[in-house]
């Protein structure tokens, strides 16, 4: 009943004239942001980030929010109409969503992906609501250990499930790590790893290394790899072509349940996120289906599966980012960023700290989802001429755009360098397989886990066997391990499969 | 892939040399027998160095043949050094030409019309100055033409 009462102030607040304004301008951006290749949520987040410095905290993070589901949603349409994903979470779309288009049927994929990804991710909304609460309650008692272990499981579970090396993943992750430790050290007031340039002072600031990462790097993939413009299947979509027909949604109503409840238990996940949410549903529903033969070919359960999935599994992720205050993807690292840059700081006490934050972002979701599902049923044609800027165009604003928003940070041409360093650095990672999440999750996170660890050998009395007799802390760090020494033995193990072969 | 993932590790490996020297040498490993300055960057040198390690031991296995193509090694050329040149521009001619003018040469670079790349200067100089200087209220660094 409380939680009912907190929603309701939720949506005073989101329903405000400023907030629904935040959340249309999110949710436009981020579609148009997922529907271009190349450029993901994370991307989109980052890059416009700068965009909301000096806004109000709660409807600039209304507005990052919306563009994280609204690049979701807008993810399917290059999937369907030029068989590119708009990021990886979209993937298992181009299956069967592109055949669709092949057919003649591209209104009908599009529709069923809106109302599969509106399903998907209301549903999650829901369950959010009710269990986030509890979850931040149930978090209340623990201490600086179980902070410690916490986060070193989550940047573990990233770094070993991201990418195929668990090695690239930890190594990446650790170059994060070290780079959280460049600026004044803040108990004895020693600077590390400052080479005398005060810039560095107060740290590196994460969102100029994620626009370099995110932003430039892909933008340099981008350009690599089309030139010209994108050739996208030739449509006429109107709001009633869109819509899916009864056998269509007998087809599809059971996989975007289960794609949807899924998804969002894979969201909460550290690590697994939008992606593996999709690929998981996209081979249960092949399994489960009834006419199994039909997928790959154009089953349009084929392209409500994956798409309820990613969109349930990004409102998960929001669980731990805001009831645990540990991001578990690239997107809430850098929406856990952008937290901190606006002083608020996730984590179970927010629910009693911000209730007006918290409660209004969550209100903003059910209004963002409502706003998508109608903006692409009725605007989608709009949306689909994205597809049409050139690669040149696209590229040559965004880049100038990163370089803008990173001097808005500080007012500095030091972050525009470190920015364009990391571009480079991220696109030689990109091309190396390092996966560059865990290197900014760590980043975000470096100065909390330092602090928890000084913390917890101050509790201890500088003995390590803190971390390993309380047994909370124990079983997160067991898990931290395990997540990084199973998938390195799979990959030593199939690599000793294949060199018998 | 191999000798390029071989070089990541190896330059890793120097990293982590450098950081745990420097944690020892000159920030302080242990104060008051608590962590000191050095004590997270140490340890973060060392799991860099067993990773590295791994990665190494790892790459024997992986393909030859080399991580770039001409394409993509012109794309990384060509927006690193519009990335440089923008910051050398913007001391001499304020942030918001550079951008303008870096914006317009990247146009023509990428494969555009001279007319396209023409129309993206004042684009992008009206667009961004009505964004970041009026509606953000960021200050630019100005040039001589007092923009």
């Amino acid at each position: 009943m409380e939680t009912l009462e907190l929603l309701i102030n939720g949506f005073a607040v989101a329903l405000q004239g400023q907030s629904l304004l935040a959340c249309l301008i999110g949710v436009i951006g981020g579609v148009i942001i997922g529907a271009l290749p190349g450029l993901g949520p994370s991307t989109g987040v980052a890059v416009l980030l700068p965009l909301t410095f000096g806004r109000n905290p709660t409807t600039a993070i209304i507005m990052l929010a919306g563009i994280y589901y609204g690049a979701m949603f807008g993810g399917a349409i290059s999937s369907i109409l030029i068989n590119t994903p708009g990021d990886s979470a979209a993937v298992m779309t181009c299956v069967d969503g592109y055949p669709l288009a092949q057919q003649g049927r591209a209104g009908a994929a599009l529709g069923m992906s809106t109302l599969a990804s509106f399903t998907g991710g209301t549903i999650s909304v829901i369950i959010f609501t009710f269990l986030a609460p509890k979850l931040a309650e149930a978090v209340l008692w623990f201490g600086p250990p179980e902070y410690f272990a916490l986060m070193v499981m989550g940047l573990s579970t990233v770094s070993g499930l991201t990418g195929k090396s668990p090695f690239k993943g930890m190594a990446s992750m650790l170059v994060g790590l070290a780079l959280s430790t460049v600026g004044v050290d803040l108990v004895t007031g020693k600077p590390r790893f400052c080479f005398g340039r005060p810039e560095l002072f107060s740290g590196i600031e994460f969102i100029t290394v994620a626009l370099g990462l995110f932003g430039i790097a892909e933008l340099i993939n981008l350009a690599a790899g089309e030139s010209g413009q994108l050739k996208r299947t030739e449509v006429k979509l109107s709001f009633r072509n869109m819509l899916p027909n009864k056998e269509d949604w007998g087809h599809s109503w059971p996989h975007i349940l289960r794609g949807t409840f899924l998804g969002f238990l894979i969201g909460m996940l550290p690590g697994a996120g939008g992606t593996i949410a999709s690929f998981i549903s996209y081979s249960m529903a092949k399994q489960r289906s009834k006419r199994a033969e039909l997928f790959g070919k154009g089953a349009i359960e084929g392209v409500a599966a994956p798409e309820s999935a990613n969109n349930a599994a990004s409102v998960g992720a929001f669980v731990p980012l805001l009831a645990l205050g540990v991001p578990g993807s690239a997107t809430t690292a850098v929406l856990l960023g952008a937290l901190m840059m606006f002083n608020l700081r996730p984590g179970p006490l927010i629910f009693q700290q911000a209730p007006e934050f918290v409660w209004g972002l969550i209100a903003s979701m059910y209004v963002g989802n409502v706003m998508l599902v109608a903006l692409m049923l009725l605007f989608i044609a709009a949306f689909v001429r994205v597809l049409d800027i050139p690669v040149h165009l696209l590229v040559a604003s965004v880049f100038v755009l990163i370089l803008a928003g990173s001097f808005s940070l500080n007012v500095g041409i030091f972050e525009v360098g470190i920015t364009v360093a990391f571009g480079a650095i991220g696109y030689v990672m990109k091309r190396l397989e390092y996966p560059p999440a865990p290197l900014v999750l760590a980043l975000v996170l470096g100065h909390m886990l330092e602090n928890s660890f000084r913390q917890s050998l101050i509790m201890s009395r500088g003995s390590m066997s803190i971390f390993f007799t309380r047994p909370l802390s124990l079983i997160l760090l067991a898990v931290a391990v395990a997540a990084v020494v199973i998938p390195a033995i799979r990959n030593y193990q199939r690599a000793s499969a294949s060199r018998s072969t | 892939m191999k000798r390029g993932t071989q070089i990541s590790a190896v330059v890793l490996l120097l990293l982590a040399i450098y950081i745990m020297v420097t944690s020892i040498k000159k920030l302080g490993y242990k104060l008051n027998g608590l962590p000191g300055p050095g004590y997270a960057p140490f340890w973060i040198a060392v799991f860099l160095v067993i990773f590295a390690l791994g990665i190494l031991w790892e790459a024997k296995r992986l393909p030859g043949g080399s991580i770039f193509t001409r394409r993509t090694l012109k794309m990384l050329a060509i927006l690193t050094t519009a990335g440089i040149i923008t910051i050398l521009l913007a001391l001499f001619l304020g942030l918001l030409t550079s951008l303008a003018l870096v914006a317009g040469a990247l146009v023509l670079l990428l494969g555009g019309s001279l007319k396209q790349a023409v129309v993206t200067v004042p684009t992008v100089g009206i667009c961004f100055y009505l964004l970041f200087q009026r509606l953000l209220m960021v200050s630019f660094p100005k040039g001589p033409f007092g923009f």
